[in-house]
């Protein structure tokens, strides 16, 4: 036997171990590139809130930094993650207690504006965006400077403003409000296949109930309203705190895949 | 050249070995332990926590059950006997809950296990007979107790029994590594269930900046007996807390700090350590 098919023998074999060896392993993938389109809305109350109070709303502001549609699996959700998955997310470790990791990136957007969560649905197109399957995302809200707030009621410096009226058992107060901290939402649902035409729509719908579900709006009985008989509600108090608690849960933020149009 | 011809056969059948194995018949065993690490044989030190606060369990009981290894489109193996309750607290060491042998010797990537409600077929593991009437009688999954310790504001003590069930999935280890590398022989390749016991005092649910508190806990002692439950913590609204503490992240419905203490107990099994896993109710 000659030398050469010596070697040749040899590279099948080695190249058989190879093969043998790698697929017991992973298979990974990378996206094309694309583009989706959102919309993003506020969704009112439709009843009393948990703690009892039918909330109306007439000023729902929100400034909005950036959206991202990600890999990775969301924190709160009970899914059995794909193998494909676990394959193209980022393999570093999870940060404790909860174990969201947002994996590979597929679409982002900068919005960088007030939304009136009141006002028509917001419309938010040509994202760029690469082929594959969401399940998370993550929204950044940042205060609004000057320039972001004007034409608006939101102040300069928040990021969240709400007005409105809460009644209960005859009690009935108007409240107003604003926010001005930063917010980072991450691990919300958002699970959808971004297909490669384009014509992929997510719509975001920020369910404002829930902001204010905890409030307990007796607590504002002793505070003397201003001269346009609404609540300036107290910095220290349960009513703001309630609100930061509502705007900072990922589940008031209902992200959902639209049929494709033709289906 | 006969002497490199050699030389080529010989790499030849080295790579076709390795092939082989990698997918062949070789078996070993797996040493399945629990543990709850020193947080739980001995303390939380008060260094731990962020206001002062140290904690010492007496019984950390868990209802262990589901444990499974698997390689992905190959072959499963399962720890048998059902349902069974350990107590961590005693086990200075990884306790050994089983061995499953004639495993073949590779890499199983799916390792799973379930901290799951007691039920009348639940037996013994290293618990006593009334540890596990405990866990029947209340279909615990979880049962801690303990004291709290604070050089200024006393302690208090707590009984804590957790119902629901949490299924461990695609368990990977400290490197992101999935499951395990059982290697053939005598020697059986061990695989902790690890049981963070420290997570059932973080205020974040998803955050990583989470610091342990009890101030909170403790002061939800309503009657000052000393002792607080979970009753007790079902009347502290989470709204009547710093906004910088127990937050929820995308949680649902966690409203109160016994809703909290709860969530958080879905989030105590690891693997091996610091592994990770996917976390599912069922």
């Amino acid at each position: 036997m000659s030398d050469k098919r010596w070697v040749s023998w040899s590279m099948v074999a080695s190249a058989f171990a190879m093969v043998t060896v790698f697929h017991c392993g992973p298979v990974s993938t990378g996206g094309a590139r694309t583009s989706i389109q959102a919309s993003l809305r506020g969704a009112t109350p439709t009843g009393p809130t948990s703690a009892g109070w039918s909330v109306t709303y007439e000023q729902a502001l929100l400034s909005v930094d950036s959206l991202r549609w990600n890999v990775g699996e969301p924190v709160f959700e009970a899914r059995l993650r794909q193998r494909l998955f676990r394959a193209i997310s980022i393999g570093t470790a999870f940060a404790h207690p909860g174990h969201y990791s947002p994996g590979d990136a597929l679409a982002d957007t900068s919005v960088l504006r007030v939304l009136d969560l009141m006002g028509p649905t917001v419309q938010l197109t040509s994202i760029t965006a690469v082929t594959g399957t969401s399940n998370s995302a993550t929204l950044t809200l940042r205060p609004a400077d000057a320039a972001r707030a004007a034409g608006t009621t939101l102040s300069a410096g928040n990021t969240v403003r709400v007005q409105g009226t809460a009644a209960k058992a005859g009690a009935t107060v108007r409240f107003r409000m604003e926010l001005a901290d930063a917010f980072d939402i991450a691990g919300t649902p958002a699970h959808g296949e971004i297909r490669a035409d384009g014509t992929t729509s997510f719509a975001i719908a920020v369910d404002l109930g829930l902001w204010l579900d905890r409030a307990d709006f007796s607590t504002l009985a002793m505070v003397a309203p201003a001269m346009d008989g609404v609540v300036d509600v107290p910095a220290d108090g349960q009513v703001r705190n309630a609100l930061f608690r509502g705007v900072s849960n990922g589940s008031a933020y209902r992200v959902t895949l639209l049929p494709a149009s033709g289906q | 050249m006969m002497k490199t011809s050699k030389k080529w056969l010989q790499s030849g059948c080295v790579a076709l070995l390795v092939g082989l194995g990698a997918c062949g018949a070789p078996v070993g065993s797996i040493d399945v332990r629990a543990w709850g690490e020193e947080f739980v044989a001995n303390e939380i030190p008060a260094s731990e926590f962020e206001d002062g606060w140290g904690v010492q369990f007496s019984k950390f009981l868990v209802h262990v059950s589901g444990v499974r290894f698997a390689a992905t489109g190959g072959p499963s193996y399962s720890l048998t006997g059902g349902g069974r309750v350990f107590d961590l607290k005693p086990a200075a060491q990884a306790l050994s809950i089983g061995t499953i042998s004639m495993v073949e010797a590779r890499r199983l990537d799916d390792v799973r296990f379930e901290l799951s409600e007691a039920t009348a077929s639940s037996t013994v593991g290293n618990a006593s007979a009334s540890d596990l009437m405990v866990m029947q009688g209340g279909r615990y999954a979880l049962y801690v107790e303990g004291t709290a310790s604070h050089p200024m504001r006393g302690t208090r003590s707590f009984r804590w029994g957790f119902t629901g069930n949490t299924r461990f999935s695609n368990c990977r280890d400290a490197s992101s590594q999935p499951g395990l590398v059982v290697t053939s022989g005598t020697a059986a390749t061990p695989g902790q269930l690890t049981f963070h016991a420290d997570h059932l005092f973080y205020d974040g649910l998803q955050n990583p900046e989470a610091k342990l508190r009890f101030d909170a806990i403790a002061s939800a002692d309503r009657n000052m007996d000393m002792m607080v439950t979970l009753d007790e913590l079902a009347t502290v609204d989470l709204t009547t807390l710093p906004t910088g503490q127990y937050t929820t992240g995308s949680a649902r419905n966690v409203n109160t700090l016994r809703d909290y203490v709860t969530a958080l107990v879905t989030t105590v099994g690891h693997w091996n350590g610091e592994g990770h896993c996917d976390e599912a109710h069922f």
